[in-house]
């Protein structure tokens, strides 16, 4: 790392400002400028996009190197059901769709990533 | 949360930050997005404008957030309007959303200012256990991912209706192709898409 101490807190001052723009720009727009009717209802499905955005790729981060190392079906198949991300993400689904709780969930998610990890060494 | 605190709190210190800019970054900065952001560049000697630039893109679903947000805070005072909408993050947004999106204005601010405590709360213990104890604790990718398996357990309950399944197809579409680009610009596109494609879904119905 070669910044100095000084540069250093220069960017975290700004990193800061950054985040205080981001997070309050439309907070202190004036009303015209405010999202509203069917805009305003799409956007309460951003933070689903964005948190679906966030995970997803790094849940099928592995795939394409397992399915590449296992030719056929069969054993496609096979890489698929034991890719510990991938399986782990789809209890935590399942677990949370049954369960309506996202706590319960993320145990048996933990639970099947954690014992895949532990199966394949 | 506390996953991914401890996680960026061992990051901070395992690319050379020393204790006072690390705890900076973790209560001035305030943002995971940011400070995992900007923490690669500060390895590879990346200039403070260029750091900068790459945080203000990897936070622009934040904006979206603000737009979201704006009809229940702007009547409240500009200091607590800025105050709530520094330290609204994802999580506290999509537990807003779920709970109480109705009710009194001081219930609401009430509500998400009390989850955004615990959050803040929780994320800021978790990142300084981590820069404190970096040295010692064995972190690797699997406490990362749980960390993220976490984040992942949060959207299934937002799972509901047709716009949000058309946001989620769409979001997860362009995610997966953007997933290589740079500054994290693809979550800013796949949030877009997301809800355009909720606006498309939900034409023609009324709001409730």
């Amino acid at each position: 790392m070669s910044l100095s101490a000084t540069g250093l807190w220069v960017l975290i001052g700004l990193l800061a400002a950054v985040t205080l723009v981001a997070r309050t720009l439309f907070l202190v727009l004036p009303p015209r400028w405010q999202p509203r009717g069917a805009v305003e209802q799409a956007l309460r499905v951003a933070p689903l996009a964005a948190l679906l955005a966030i995970t997803v790729p790094e849940i099928v981060r592995d795939l394409p190197l397992r399915l590449a190392a296992a030719p056929g079906w069969g054993a496609s198949a096979l890489a698929l059901a034991t890719d510990p991300r991938l399986a782990a993400a789809l209890a935590l689904l399942l677990v949370v769709r049954l369960t309506r709780q996202s706590l319960c969930g993320l145990a048996a998610g933990a639970a099947v990533y954690l014992g895949l990890l532990a199966l394949a060494g | 949360m506390a996953a991914w605190g401890l996680v960026t709190g061992v990051a901070m210190v395992n690319v050379g930050l020393e204790l006072l800019p690390a705890l900076g970054m973790t209560f001035v900065v305030y943002s995971g997005t940011s400070q995992l952001t900007v923490l690669p560049l500060l390895a590879a000697g990346t200039g403070v404008l260029a750091m900068t630039a790459a945080a203000a893109v990897a936070n622009l679903r934040f904006v979206v957030y603000s737009a979201l947000m704006s009809r229940h805070l702007r009547r409240l005072p500009l200091a607590l309007r800025l105050g709530t909408g520094f330290w609204t993050i994802d999580a506290a947004v999509a537990a807003f959303l779920q709970q109480q999106q109705e009710g009194p204005l001081v219930q609401r601010v009430a509500f998400l200012n009390g989850a955004n405590a615990l959050i803040a709360a929780v994320w800021c213990v978790s990142s300084v256990v981590g820069i404190a104890l970096a040295a010692v604790l064995p972190l690797g990718a699997e406490l990362a991912y749980i960390g993220l398996l976490a984040l992942f357990g949060i959207t299934v309950p937002l799972l509901a209706g047709r716009p949000a399944w058309a946001a989620a197809a769409a979001s997860v579409a362009v995610a997966l192709a953007g997933a290589d680009w740079p500054h994290r610009l693809g979550t800013f596109a796949a949030v877009v898409a997301g809800v355009a494609a909720a606006l498309w879904a939900g034409r023609g119905r009324a709001a409730p």
